[in-house]
This record gives structure tokens, C-alpha cells and sequence, in this order.
């Protein structure tokens, strides 16, 4: 099981906190990849995939790298994917939506609630 | 094969219909209420109902309307134990197909329904013609056909629809589809997966919650039933919604308003809604683990995607597009199929359907590398051994007993068990059907199954089962 974080290099401290908390975490059987730059990202998505053994985590913590990750919508269609938004504005939101994620939550909240997502998720993915 | 449902609350009227319509190789079911009628005609897409007006807790020319609302709207046949020329008047007006009386022979009960049947025909031809955006749902078989028929259908209203499927089918897919046909195209479609959200989250991120609704509530957070209005709320895995959930979910559903939670002002939410499963609903609401009412609600329109095992003739198309997709993504570099290595992947079954079909494809081609021709070798080894497995099991090799057929050894007089004696009749009904209908490939298999009236897939499955 893999878990995929895209954490942009230039990503506020808030980026280097996120995967901290998620490293601490240690989710059982999940092997961990971060990827820090979109060239390297959009070359992880472009190899084979399996859906069942995939979650991929993307934290844009602006708007900017939102939308910069639009540019790779095609690529993250049909994963499995869980978004960190830079805030809650409509137009934001929109912008997530064509992701079709599968939760979302904002980079000021804890991250407790995606935390018992991501749990769920593994946890299912151990049953397939 | 078309669906009759017989609503009359005499049993001997329902028996007799039921017999006549299903020798006319009809599907027919009956009910003796109008309340169980009515369940019935939202839980199935009947085509035809024959309606008696007099019934014990109802009047049926009043059901007509509710009846109409059905998103497959069935033609409707009034029937009525007396002549009631105003009845027959107001069934007229409610645009019921006929008005026929009970006393009437079996030949006008059986005029009317073929009638109506070729109007049902002709209306739905029509619907189904209308020209749909299909995003990336591949396939010309008639499964997937009639699917998309009802995605039109469903494009053109606003009613919730329920899409059902093993897993792998498609079900996100086609949920998109009909949002993308449909009025709101230009609105949001939020995404809910029930299967990933705790219980505990689940009523704050559909409904949303107020500062200090509990004790990690430090702001007020929009839920997604919100942020859907005016576009669409796709419920993925809905037999995951919490019971706790679900009767306050019907009550948003009816009414387009709820209360987020801990706050005490009702907000509206114009949300069309579009629920997919993988699991049997009917039988969870058996059990009590799903609620009725809700059920109803979003299964009177429901589309059922077909396993891929059963649209086999569309795994070339899904594979061939696939390929095509990765050519732009591997600048260019285009990857073959050899005949064999398309043999093989139809003669498998697909368990995880074409998503697994797709990730076998990309697995395969980053085996094969950029440019190269792909051949059965590159497949995964369980693949291969599935489809070996199956070979030995063809009749050759013992899947009929070693009697059959004649020429495999059966000595002149001895008796065949009954099995292998309906296993002969197959085999020779088939080996006469193909023989006669000898032309190029295509043309023979299309007669073949007009004169058989098998399905391609059907017909396919027995000539490789007989190894004809």
C-alpha cells in the first residue's frame, strides 16, 4: 500500500508540519512516498497504477499551486485522492472539485479528521 | 425482454394474465393492492401496467398520475370488471394507452399489449437516439447501449438516480456523464464517499456544521450538500451511509433544505442527486441496514452497469482506446495488440472489471516498452493460468462426461445420461445453426443470433464452450 504525498519544495513550514504528522502516524504496511516538485510528481503519475493499493495526498497551500496541480487533473483521474486546500472560498473549492477527491479539508484545520479518512481508507484497501 | 405488471385485486384475473403474457415470452408480475403496485412500479422499469380501477384501497385511474412520474413512464391499460364511460373518458385524458374490459377475450388483452408495446418501441428508439456525451464510457454492446439510453433519460430530468455495480464498472464515470448532459454541466459536481468517512464525520460533511457544535468545531464549515447546489451531489458507496445519517438525509433529499449541525437556521440547497453501490440494497433493507423510505427514493430510477465478463465483444474497444490514450502520453510511441494477446484478454473474466482491465493493460505495456507489439506472454501470470485452466475445461477434456459428443467415444446403443443428452442437443442445435448460416465471420454470427435469438456474447460463450 502506498501512500503519495505531494508536498511542493517551496510549501510554507505548513508543508514540513503535514508530513511530520502524517510520518508519525505509522500506518501499518503503508509505505510512504513524497514528492516535491511537479516534474518528478507528474513522472510518479505517468507509471503503472493500482487503484486499490494507491492514496494520493495532495496539499496546495495556495492558490497558486492549485492551480498549478490543475495541470495535472488527466493524470489524477480515477485515484484514489485527498486534497489539503489552501482555504475555504467558493472559488477554491471549485477548483477542487475537478479533482473529484475523495475528501478535502484546509491547511488551517488539525488534522485529525483527515487522519480517521486515511485510516478508513487503508483499512479498506487491506480488505480488497 | 418487456416487463408487464398486472395491478387488479382479483387473483384468478392476475394468474390468468400472467399465464397468457409469459407464454408471449413476456416478464410478468401482478399485484393485488394498488399500494404494493405502486412499490412494485418504482423498484423495476416495467413497460406496461395493467390497471384495474376498482381496487381495495385505491382507485387506479387516480394512481395514474404517480404512475407517470416514473422516470420510464410505462404505458398504462386500464381495465375495469364494468363498462364506465366516464372512467374510460378521464383514463383517456390521463394518456392512458387503452381502456379494456375484464369481460373481453383473451385475444384483445393480448392486441392491446402488442399495441402498446410497438408504441413503447417506437417512443423509446427516439429517446435513445438522442446524442449523448459519453467522456470516456467505450462500448457498442448492447448492455452498455441500453445504459446509456438511460443516461439520457436521466440527463433530461432531475430525479435521483442510483447507479449500481461491481466494483471497477464504471459507476463514477457514468455518474459524470449524466451530469455532464444535464442542465447543471456548469455547476459543481461534489463528490461524497460514504465508504471513506468515519460515522462520526459523516453528518458534518454532508450537512456542515456551526462554531461550537462540538468540541473540534472551532470555526462553521459549508458541507457538501451545499456546496452542490444548483449542480450535482454524487453519494459514492451509499449502502455505507450511517442509518443514523440516512433519515435526515431523506428529509434534505424532499425537501432541498436542511440544518447544519448545531445551527438552528434551515439552508436550501437545490442539489440533484446520484448514488452509486455495489451492494444489494433490496436485501439490506431487508435486514434492516438501509431505510425503506430512502431506498425508494433514490431506486426509482437506477442503472445497472453490466460485469465485463458480460460485454466481452467491448473489451477490444476499451483496450484499443486505452492504447490510444497512452500513445499521447508516451510522445507518440504506439502500442499493438497481436490477435493472440487479444484472444486472451476477452477469454478472461475481468473480477475487478475494466478498471482492472486497464491497469493490466498499463502494467503490460510498461512490460512490453514504448512502441512494441503486445503479446499474451506479457500478461500477468494469473491471467494466463485462468485462461489455460479454461481450455482444459472445454468439452475435449472432460467438462461433459468423455460420452459426449457421439464422436468422443460413445459405443453405438448404450444410453446417454440426461445431461449429456441435453448437452448433445446443444451441441448439434448449434453445429446445424452455425453450418446453415455460413457467409464472411460477421455476417454469419449476426444471422446466427437473429435465427437463435441468442445474444452475441451468449453465442460466442457456447462456441467456445462446444470448441466449434
Amino acid at each position: 500500500m502506498n501512500l503519495i504525498l505531494f508536498i511542493h519544495q517551496d510549501s510554507s513550514t505548513k508543508g514540513a508540519v503535514f508530513k511530520k504528522f502524517i510520518n508519525h502516524q505509522n500506518f501499518k504496511r503503508v509505505e510512504i512516498q513524497t514528492f516535491q516538485n511537479f516534474n518528478t510528481f507528474k513522472a510518479r503519475l505517468e507509471q503503472v497504477s493500482n487503484y486499490n493499493k494507491e492514496i494520493f495526498i495532495l496539499f496546495a497551500d495556495s492558490k497558486k499551486r492549485l492551480n498549478a496541480l490543475t495541470a495535472l487533473v488527466d493524470l489524477l483521474e480515477g485515484k484514489r485522492l485527498i486534497m489539503i486546500l489552501p482555504n475555504d472560498l467558493k472559488a477554491t473549492i471549485s477548483i477542487a472539485n475537478q479533482f473529484f477527491p475523495r475528501y478535502f479539508t484546509y491547511v488551517n484545520n488539525t488534522y485529525d479528521d483527515l487522519c480517521a479518512v486515511l485510516t478508513k481508507m487503508i483499512n479498506q484497501t487491506k480488505l480488497i | 425482454m418487456p416487463k408487464i405488471l398486472i395491478i387488479d385485486d382479483e387473483d384468478q384475473i392476475c394468474k390468468t394474465l400472467v399465464k397468457i403474457f409469459t407464454r408471449m415470452n413476456h416478464w410478468v408480475n401482478y399485484s393485488l393492492t394498488l399500494k404494493q403496485g405502486i412499490e412494485k412500479v418504482f423498484a423495476e422499469e416495467f413497460d406496461i401496467i395493467f390497471l384495474d380501477v376498482n381496487l381495495p384501497d385505491g382507485n387506479g385511474l387516480e394512481a395514474i398520475e404517480v404512475i407517470r412520474e416514473h422516470p420510464f413512464a410505462p404505458e398504462i391499460i386500464i381495465m375495469t370488471g364494468y363498462s364506465d364511460p366516464e372512467g374510460a373518458e378521464l383514463a383517456m385524458k390521463s394518456k392512458a394507452w387503452d381502456y379494456i374490459q375484464k369481460s373481453r377475450s383473451h385475444k384483445e388483452f393480448k392486441f392491446s399489449l402488442i399495441r402498446a408495446l410497438e408504441y413503447r418501441k417506437q417512443k423509446q428508439s427516439k429517446l435513445h437516439g438522442k446524442t449523448i456525451k459519453r467522456d470516456a464510457i467505450i462500448g457498442e454492446s448492447y448492455l452498455i447501449s441500453k445504459c446509456l439510453g438511460k443516461v439520457s433519460i436521466a440527463a433530461s430530468n432531475n430525479l435521483p438516480v442510483l447507479i449500481k455495480g461491481e466494483t471497477g464498472t464504471g459507476k463514477e464515470l457514468f455518474s459524470k456523464a449524466i451530469h455532464n448532459n444535464s442542465k447543471r454541466l456548469f455547476e459543481e459536481f461534489v463528490v461524497v464517499d460514504c465508504a471513506a468517512l468515519p460515522e462520526h464525520l459523516v453528518e458534518s460533511t454532508l450537512f456542515g456544521h456551526t462554531k461550537g457544535a462540538f468540541s473540534s468545531a472551532d470555526s462553521d464549515k459549508t458541507g457538501l450538500m451545499k456546496m452542490a447546489d444548483k449542480g450535482t451531489l454524487f453519494l459514492d458507496e451509499v449502502g455505507e451511509l450511517p442509518l443514523s445519517v440516512q433519515k435526515k438525509f431523506l428529509r434534505a433529499l424532499q425537501e432541498k433544505q436542511f440544518r447544519p449541525v448545531g445551527g438552528r437556521k434551515e439552508i436550501k440547497s437545490d442539489f440533484r442527486l446520484i448514488c452509486a453501490t455495489h451492494r444489494d440494497l433490496e436485501n439490506m433493507v431487508k435486514k434492516k441496514q438501509f431505510r425503506k423510505d430512502l431506498f425508494y427514493r433514490i431506486f426509482s430510477m437506477n442503472i445497472h452497469l453490466p460485469p465485463l465478463k458480460d460485454r466481452e465483444n467491448d473489451i477490444k474497444a476499451i483496450a484499443l482506446y486505452h492504447l490510444s490514450c497512452k500513445k499521447v502520453f508516451a510522445k507518440g510511441n504506439s502500442y499493438t495488440m497481436s490477435r493472440e494477446f487479444l484472444e486472451e484478454i476477452q477469454m478472461y473474466e475481468w473480477p475487478g472489471n475494466v478498471r482492472e482491465l486497464i491497469n493490466t493493460i498499463d502494467l503490460v505495456c510498461s512490460d512490453a516498452g514504448a512502441g512494441s507489439t503486445l503479446f499474451p506472454y506479457h500478461l500477468p501470470g494469473h491471467i494466463r493460468a485462468f485462461n489455460i485452466r479454461n481450455k482444459f475445461d472445454t468439452p475435449k477434456n472432460g467438462y461433459i462426461s468423455a460420452k459426449f459428443p457421439f464422436s468422443y467415444g460413445e459405443k453405438p446403443g448404450s444410453r446417454l445420461t440426461f445431461k449429456d443428452h441435453i448437452e448433445k442437443t446443444k451441441y448439434e442445435y448449434l453445429h446445424d445453426l452455425l453450418s446453415s448460416t455460413k457467409g464472411d465471420g460477421k455476417g454469419a454470427i449476426k444471422e446466427a443470433c437473429m435465427v437463435s435469438g441468442l445474444s452475441k456474447s451468449q453465442l460466442y460463450r457456447l462456441i467456445q464452450k462446444y470448441n466449434l
